[in-house]
C-alpha cells in the first residue's frame, strides 16, 4: 500500500469514531420508526376516545366512539363479511401456496429459478389493475362467460361470477397467492428432500409423509402465513369497492368512509382499534393451540 | 414554446416540493412553501372527469399557454379529504356540488371570490345570477362559488336493449332488469333523487320521510349488483354490457360511451317521479398557487362559446345567456331555457341535508344509512 | 435422488392450476394493453399500440411516472441507509436489547395498510404537515423497512463471524471491518432488498391513497382512471409496469441469489 493511499485512509478513518456502538447505528432508524410508526398509532387511538367534530375531534374523553361502532348493526354484517372473505382468502392461498411450495422446492428440477422468479415479479404488475383485470374476465362479457358460450355450455351468460363476496375471495387470493408460495418455499428449504426419502424407506407413504413428517415441521409457517393473509384480506378497503357487489362489502370500506367521507374520525378510530384487537386475539388463540398441540415444540434440527 | 416553459416549472416546482422533505426534519418549512409558490403557468383543477373541457378550452389554454392539470374525482368526497388532509396545497381550482356547500362553508374550503376578476360574471342567465337558495353567494354578499353548468339526473339505458323510453322510476324495479340496474356510489344524489321520487326533500327529511327513503334505495341496491364505486364506473358496467339501466343517469354517459364505441346509452327524464338538477360551480380552494390563470380560467368559461361547447362536451345545461342560442339542436332540447324559473320548481336544485338539527335528518346520518344502502343485497 | 424425482401428481395437478391462476389474468392485462379499441372486454377486435401512444404521451402519466420514480428511490435510498446500519447495529447489540428492538421494527409488517394509512392521516392533520410527496416518501419508509431489515438481517446472521474477528485482531478498526470484510460479502444481498424495497414503494397504493397530497403517483394515477370511465389505458401503465420490476427483479434476484451460491461453494 503506498504511502499516500494509507494516509488517506488514516484521515478518513479519524473523522469516525474507532468503534461505532450498535446502538448508535440502530438509533436513526428506531427514532424514525417511533416518530411515524409508534406515535402515530398513539394519536389514532387517542382519537378514538375523543369527541367526534365534523372532520375533527375535541375534548372531553369519551367512549361514545366505541359505543356507536360496537351498536351499529351494519357493522357486525361487515365484520362478518370481512371475516368470510379473510378466512376464505387465508385458507385458499395457504393450501395452494403449501402445494405450489412443495412442487417447487422438491419437483420442479430446473424450472424451480424460472418460475420462482417469474411468481415474485407477478406481484408487482400493478394491485389496482390486478383486481381489474378480474372484471375482463369475469363479467358478462368476460373470457368465462364468452368461451362458455361459445362451446354451447351455457345459453346466457352468467352473472354470479362477479360483484359478490367469492369474486373478491378470488381477487384476494390473487394477490397473496405470490406471497404464501415464498415464505412456505423458504420454510421448506431447511428440509431436505433425502429426509423424506429417510421417510419413505422406513416405510410411509405420500399420505403419511405429509402428515407425520412435513405438516407438522410446517405447522408454524403455516399458521404465521395463514394468519398474515387474513389480516390484510380481511382489511381491504379497495377489492371491495370494485368488484365487490352488495354482498361483499366489507368493513375496511366503512372505516375508510367514516375518514374520508362522514368526517367521524372517532368512530373510525374506534373500528380501526376493535378490528386490531380482533385480530390480536386471532393470533394468540393460534399460537396457544399450537404450544397446547405440542407441535410448536418441534424444531428442525441443524 | 410557453408549454415546454410551463413543464420546465412544472419540474422545478416539484423538486421544490421535494425538498421539503428535508424542510419538514429542519423546520425549515414555511420558506420552503413561499419559494414553492412562484408564479407559473400550470393550473391545478380537481374535477369530474370532462370537466378540464379538453375541446372547449383548447384554443384558450394555446393562446395563454397554460397547461392544465387535471385531477379526476372519483368522488366528492376527494376534495375535502385532500384539502382537509393539507394536501390542498397547490390546487388552484376546483368544482362542488350545489350539496356541499353547506359542509363547504362550515369547513372553509371556499375561498371568497374577487368578482371584479372575473368580468364575464354579468353573463349569467338570471336564475343562475340571482343566488337562488344561496348556493353561490353568502347573504352577507360574499361570493363563494361560480356555477359552471347544470343538469338533472334522471335515468340512463341502453337502448339497444330497452327500446322505449322509460317513463317512470318503476322500470328500475323491473325484475327482467334484476342485476342489470346500476347506481354510483353517490350518498346524496341518490337520497336527493330518491326523496324527489317519493315527492320528499332529501334535505329536509323528518324521521319518517328518513326510513322511507332508505328503503326505498335498500330496495333499489337489491337490483342492482352492487352500488358502482363511481359515475365513470357505471359508465364503464354500461359500456361492458354489464347494465342496461342506471339510477341517478347523467347524460354524459352517452358521450363517454360513444368514445368507447358504444352509441346506445341515453338518459331521460321521466315525468312520473320528479327531477333532480345539480349544479357544478367553481371555488377557488384556500391552498391556491396560481389564483390569476384561475380566474381566467373561470372568466373564460364563461363566455357564451365556450359555454355552448362545454354543454356539447358535457351533454349538460349552459348557465350564460346566450349559450343557449348557440347550443347543438339536440341538446337545446334538453331543458326549457324560456321557462328556467319553472323547471327548477319541478326540479329543484340539490341541497345538502342539515349539519346539525333536532328537525331533521342530518348529513352525517344520511352517509352512515347510505353504508347500509350498499350492503343491503 | 431416487425418491425426491419421482412424480407427484397431486402436487403437480395444483401447481399447475395456481400457475394458470396466477399468470393467465396478467396475460389478459398484457393482452388488452394492446387492443384496437376502447373495450376492455372481449371479443378482442384487433392489435394497435394507440394505447401506449396515448399513455407514453401522456403528460400526467409521465408526471407521475416521474413521482413514484423519486418517492421509490427516496425510500429505498434511506431504507439502504439506515437499514443497513441498523441491522448491522442489531446484530452486534445485546440479546435483550436486539428483542425490543426487533419488536419495534418488525411491528409495522403487522399491520395493515389501512391502519398505516390513516394513522399517519391523524399524525399529520394533528402536527398540520401538509401532505405532499414528503408525506408519502416518509409512509413508504415506514412501510419497506421492515422487508429491508429482515433480508439484511438474514445475510448478517448467516456470515461466519471469524472473518470479522479474525480481521479484528489483525488490527483493522471496526469501521474497516464493516468496509473490507462484511460489505464485500453481503452488498449483493443488500442491493437486492433495496430494489425489493423499491419495487414496494413503487406499486403501494392501500397507505398513498390516505397520505398523498394534490401530486399523483403511478398507483394513484391508475385509480383514478379506474374510477373514471375506463379503457385499455390501465392495462398498458400496468404492463408498463411489469416489465420495468421484472427487470429490477431480474437485477435484485440474481444479486441475491449470486451471494447465495458464493456462500454454498465455500
Amino acid at each position: 500500500m503506498s504511502i499516500t493511499r494509507l494516509e488517506r485512509r488514516i484521515a478518513w478513518q479519524s473523522f469516525l469514531p474507532a468503534t461505532a456502538s450498535p446502538t448508535l447505528l440502530i438509533m436513526p432508524l428506531a427514532m424514525l420508526a417511533a416518530i411515524f410508526f409508534l406515535a402515530p398509532l398513539l394519536i389514532f387511538a387517542i382519537y378514538s376516545f375523543l369527541t367526534a367534530g365534523l372532520f375533527s375531534v375535541s375534548l372531553p374523553f369519551t367512549l361514545d366512539a366505541y359505543k356507536a361502532a360496537l351498536s351499529s348493526s351494519l357493522n357486525w354484517t361487515l365484520a362478518a363479511n370481512s371475516i368470510v372473505i379473510g378466512f376464505m382468502t387465508a385458507a385458499i392461498s395457504t393450501f395452494f401456496g403449501l402445494a405450489v411450495a412443495y412442487w417447487l422446492r422438491y419437483r420442479a428440477g430446473r424450472l424451480q429459478l424460472p418460475l420462482l422468479f417469474l411468481i415474485t415479479a407477478s406481484m408487482f404488475a400493478s394491485y389496482l389493475v390486478r383486481i381489474y383485470a378480474w372484471r375482463t374476465i369475469l363479467g358478462s362479457n368476460g373470457v368465462i362467460n364468452l368461451s362458455l358460450l361459445r362451446l354451447g355450455i351455457i345459453d346466457e351468460p352468467m352473472t354470479f361470477l362477479l360483484y359478490n363476496w367469492f369474486s373478491v375471495v378470488i381477487a384476494l387470493v390473487h394477490i397473496f397467492l405470490p406471497y404464501v408460495v415464498l415464505v412456505l418455499f423458504a420454510a421448506f428449504r431447511p428440509l431436505e428432500p433425502h429426509y423424506l426419502d429417510a421417510a419413505q424407506d422406513l416405510g410411509a407413504n405420500s399420505t403419511a409423509r405429509w402428515r407425520r413428517v412435513i405438516l407438522p415441521l410446517m405447522v408454524q409457517p403455516l399458521a404465521t402465513v395463514f394468519l398474515f393473509v387474513f389480516v390484510l384480506a380481511a382489511s381491504d378497503y379497495v377489492t371491495p369497492q370494485l368488484i365487490g357487489g352488495t354482498g361483499g362489502q366489507m368493513l375496511g370500506v366503512q372505516i375508510q368512509s367514516n375518514f374520508k367521507a362522514i368526517g367521524n374520525w372517532p368512530i373510525g378510530a374506534a373500528t380501526s382499534i376493535l378490528m386490531l384487537i380482533g385480530f390480536v386475539l386471532c393470533f394468540l388463540a393460534t399460537q396457544i393451540s399450537i404450544q397446547r398441540s405440542g407441535l410448536g415444540r418441534i424444531r428442525w434440527s441443524t | 414554446m410557453r408549454r415546454t416553459e410551463g413543464a420546465a416549472k412544472l419540474t422545478r416546482r416539484q423538486v421544490l416540493q421535494y425538498g421539503s422533505l428535508v424542510a419538514v426534519a429542519t423546520g425549515l418549512w414555511p420558506s420552503f412553501r413561499a419559494s414553492a409558490l412562484a408564479q407559473n403557468s400550470v393550473l391545478h383543477l380537481m374535477s369530474w372527469e370532462g370537466y378540464d373541457f379538453p375541446g372547449p378550452m383548447e384554443e384558450w389554454k394555446k393562446a395563454n399557454g397554460v397547461d392544465v392539470q387535471a385531477t379526476y374525482m372519483g368522488s366528492h368526497d376527494d376534495i375535502q379529504a385532500k384539502i382537509l388532509g393539507g394536501g390542498g396545497a397547490g390546487l388552484d381550482l376546483i368544482t362542488y356540488g350545489s350539496s356541499y356547500k353547506e359542509l363547504y362553508r362550515e369547513l372553509k374550503i371556499l375561498k371568497p371570490i374577487d368578482v371584479s376578476k372575473i368580468p364575464n360574471l354579468k353573463n349569467l342567465l338570471p336564475f343562475f345570477g340571482s343566488n337562488v337558495q344561496n348556493i353561490w353567494v353568502e347573504p352577507d354578499g360574499t361570493r363563494t362559488g361560480v356555477p359552471c353548468d347544470w343538469g338533472a339526473v334522471g335515468i340512463s339505458y341502453d337502448s339497444s336493449v330497452i327500446t322505449e323510453a322509460p317513463t317512470s322510476y318503476d322500470i328500475l324495479f323491473d325484475p327482467k332488469f334484476k342485476g342489470k340496474v346500476g347506481m354510483p356510489d353517490d350518498a346524496l344524489g341518490a337520497y336527493g333523487q330518491a326523496a324527489r321520487v317519493l315527492g320528499l326533500n332529501s334535505s329536509r327529511m323528518t324521521e319518517d320521510d328518513f326510513t322511507k327513503v332508505t328503503n326505498w334505495l335498500k330496495d333499489l341496491a337489491k337490483q342492482t349488483k352492487g352500488v358502482s364505486a363511481s359515475y365513470g364506473d357505471v359508465s364503464t358496467r354500461f359500456i361492458a354490457g354489464d347494465i342496461v339501466l342506471a339510477f341517478l343517469g347523467w347524460a354524459a354517459y352517452k358521450s363517454f360511451a360513444t368514445d368507447a364505441g358504444k352509441k346506445t346509452i341515453e338518459t331521460v327524464w321521466p315525468q312520473n317521479g320528479g327531477g333532480l338538477a345539480f349544479s357544478n360551480a367553481y371555488a377557488i380552494p384556500p391552498g391556491v398557487d396560481n389564483e390569476d390563470t384561475a380566474y381566467a380560467w373561470i372568466n373564460e368559461t364563461l363566455r357564451p362559446e365556450v359555454q355552448a361547447a362545454m354543454a356539447k362536451a358535457l351533454v349538460g345545461g349552459v348557465v350564460v345567456s346566450g349559450a343557449e342560442k348557440q347550443l347543438d339542436p339536440t341538446i337545446a332540447s334538453l331543458y326549457p331555457y324560456d321557462r328556467l324559473e319553472e323547471f327548477f320548481a319541478l326540479a329543484p336544485l340539490q341541497e345538502d341535508p342539515p349539519l346539525k338539527s333536532d328537525k331533521y335528518v342530518t348529513r352525517e346520518r344520511v352517509l352512515a344509512a347510505w353504508q347500509e344502502v350498499k350492503a343491503a343485497g | 435422488m431416487r425418491n425426491s424425482s419421482q412424480a407427484s401428481p397431486f402436487t403437480a395437478l395444483i401447481t399447475g392450476a395456481s400457475l394458470i391462476f396466477l399468470f393467465a389474468p396478467l396475460f389478459i392485462v398484457i393482452l388488452f394493453s394492446f387492443h384496437a379499441t376502447p373495450s376492455l372486454s372481449f371479443p378482442f377486435t384487433g392489435f394497435s399500440l394507440r394505447w401506449y401512444r396515448q399513455v407514453l404521451g401522456s403528460a400526467e402519466f409521465r408526471n407521475a411516472a416521474y413521482n413514484s420514480l423519486i418517492v421509490g428511490l427516496a425510500s429505498a435510498g434511506m431504507t439502504l441507509v439506515l437499514g443497513t446500519m441498523a441491522a448491522y447495529g442489531l446484530s452486534r447489540i445485546s440479546p435483550r436489547w436486539q428483542r425490543l428492538f426487533t419488536v419495534l421494527f418488525f411491528l409495522p409488517i403487522t399491520l395493515p395498510g389501512l391502519f398505516l394509512g390513516l394513522a399517519l392521516l391523524v399524525f399529520f392533520a394533528q402536527l398540520e404537515i401538509h401532505l405532499s410527496l414528503a408525506t408519502v416518501t416518509i409512509a413508504h419508509l415506514i412501510y419497506v423497512f421492515p422487508y429491508y431489515l429482515l433480508i439484511a438481517k438474514a445475510a448478517l446472521d448467516r456470515l461466519d463471524p471469524a472473518l470479522e474477528e479474525t480481521a479484528a485482531d489483525l488490527g483493522a478498526n471496526s469501521w474497516a471491518v464493516f468496509w473490507r470484510v462484511t460489505m464485500p460479502q453481503i452488498w449483493s444481498v443488500l442491493l437486492g432488498a433495496a430494489s425489493l424495497a423499491f419495487a414496494l414503494s413503487f406499486d403501494e397504493f392501500v397507505i398513498t391513497f390516505f397520505v398523498i397530497g394534490s401530486e399523483s403517483t403511478l398507483p394513484m394515477f391508475v385509480w383514478s382512471g379506474i374510477r373514471r370511465t375506463i379503457d385499455p389505458s390501465i392495462n398498458t401503465i400496468s404492463t408498463l409496469l411489469l416489465v420495468v420490476t421484472l427487470l429490477l427483479f431480474a437485477v435484485a434476484f440474481f444479486l441475491t441469489l449470486r451471494r447465495q451460491h458464493t456462500v454454498a461453494e465455500a
